[in-house]
């Protein structure tokens, strides 16, 4: 089994280079914090026929949507990208999971990143949708607005008007970002 | 307690239901168990969405603790999940403006006798499930329910 090195860093991994070590990339924070493993040793690592065991599943999307992230960051305050990068970790511990859940598409991931950054309204607090999907939630006001991320770039948006609105609650289920913004912006 | 299948629950009653961990908010520590749960928290089956009823566990010692096990049967609760509990008569006050169809009716099942259903709410129907997921306010960490996590 090929061995492979990451990084842990308190908001998220990073990939190393069989020749790299935490040290060895000069990062006073990636040594600060950085703990090598080899996942080779791993034993819910090694796939199971031809599927991969569910913790080892969720450990590969927890990679991808760190790099995800990564790929992403310039747009993002460090803060931001500090939370969303430690909130997908702890979302994709194998015990926040239901046996009959599918593994989060990474896909998914990128969508909601598009959207928070074109609504600028923070990471929110995050969940998982039975689809797999990355699901954020935003206050405005009285108004609480729920984002499905979906891995095809579409939005699922649902507003929660307080009790006694009329509508109590708004959807649309296959949206854009500006849709989504536009739906925001008439609060 | 005794009702027959079918019949709606009192407005005094209350019921459970599990969420998993993933969809429960917020994810920042320091929150014991959440605060609220993710409309898709709510799994909307063909005949409804399956709660417990736990005054039929009333003659136990832990009714609620109780209502649990049944409820979790053969399935596998992680220690992340919680147990959402709500009073009957509010889900229906609140509900039945925006769905009249809206009911929480007993409805026995062989492995679970406080079995009961809430119907009206359609698993497409977003808005109204994350209508009924904001009601919903107290939660019991599954790793305080006694004999819960096995």
């Amino acid at each position: 089994m090929t061995a492979l090195s990451v990084a842990a860093l308190p908001q998220g991994f990073a990939f190393l280079q069989p020749s790299q070590s935490a040290s060895g990339l000069g990062n006073k924070r990636l040594e600060a914090f950085a703990r090598t493993i080899n996942l080779s040793r791993t034993a819910s690592w090694a796939p199971v026929g031809e599927e991969l065991t569910r913790e080892a599943a969720l450990a590969q999307a927890k990679i991808a949507a760190s790099t995800a992230v990564s790929e992403q960051a310039r747009y993002l305050t460090p803060e931001m990208s500090i939370k969303i990068s430690r909130d997908l970790a702890e979302l994709l511990d194998p015990e926040m999971w239901d046996d009959e859940d599918p593994v989060l598409t990474v896909a998914s991931v990128r969508t909601m990143l598009r959207a928070i950054i074109s609504v600028e309204a923070g990471p929110g607090d995050i969940t998982i949708s039975r689809a797999g999907n990355l699901v954020t939630t935003w206050k405005f006001g009285d108004d609480q607005v729920r984002v499905e991320a979906k891995p095809t770039g579409a939005i699922a948006w649902t507003i929660l008007h307080p009790p006694g609105a009329s509508p109590r609650h708004q959807h649309v289920e296959d949206s854009t970002i500006d849709g989504l913004k536009a739906a925001i912006s008439a609060l | 307690m005794n009702l027959d299948a079918g019949k709606d629950l009192a407005d005094e009653a209350t019921i459970i239901f599990h969420v998993s961990g993933g969809r429960t908010r917020p994810r920042d520590r320091g929150h014991n168990p959440c605060d609220s749960i993710d409309a898709d928290g709510l799994v909307c089956h063909e005949d409804g969405i399956s709660v417990t009823w736990v005054e039929y566990f009333e003659q136990q010692s832990n009714p609620m603790a109780a209502a649990a096990i049944q409820m979790r049967g053969e399935l596998t609760f992680r220690s992340t999940g919680v147990i959402a509990s709500a009073n009957v008569g509010e889900l229906r006050r609140s509900m039945t403006q925006i769905l009249p169809e809206f009911r929480i009716v007993y409805d026995p099942q062989p492995h679970n006798k406080g079995h009961a259903l809430i119907i009206g709410v359609a698993d497409h129907d977003m808005g109204s499930k994350a209508a009924l997921a904001d009601l919903v306010k107290t939660f019991i960490s599954n790793k305080d329910v006694p004999g819960l996590i096995v």
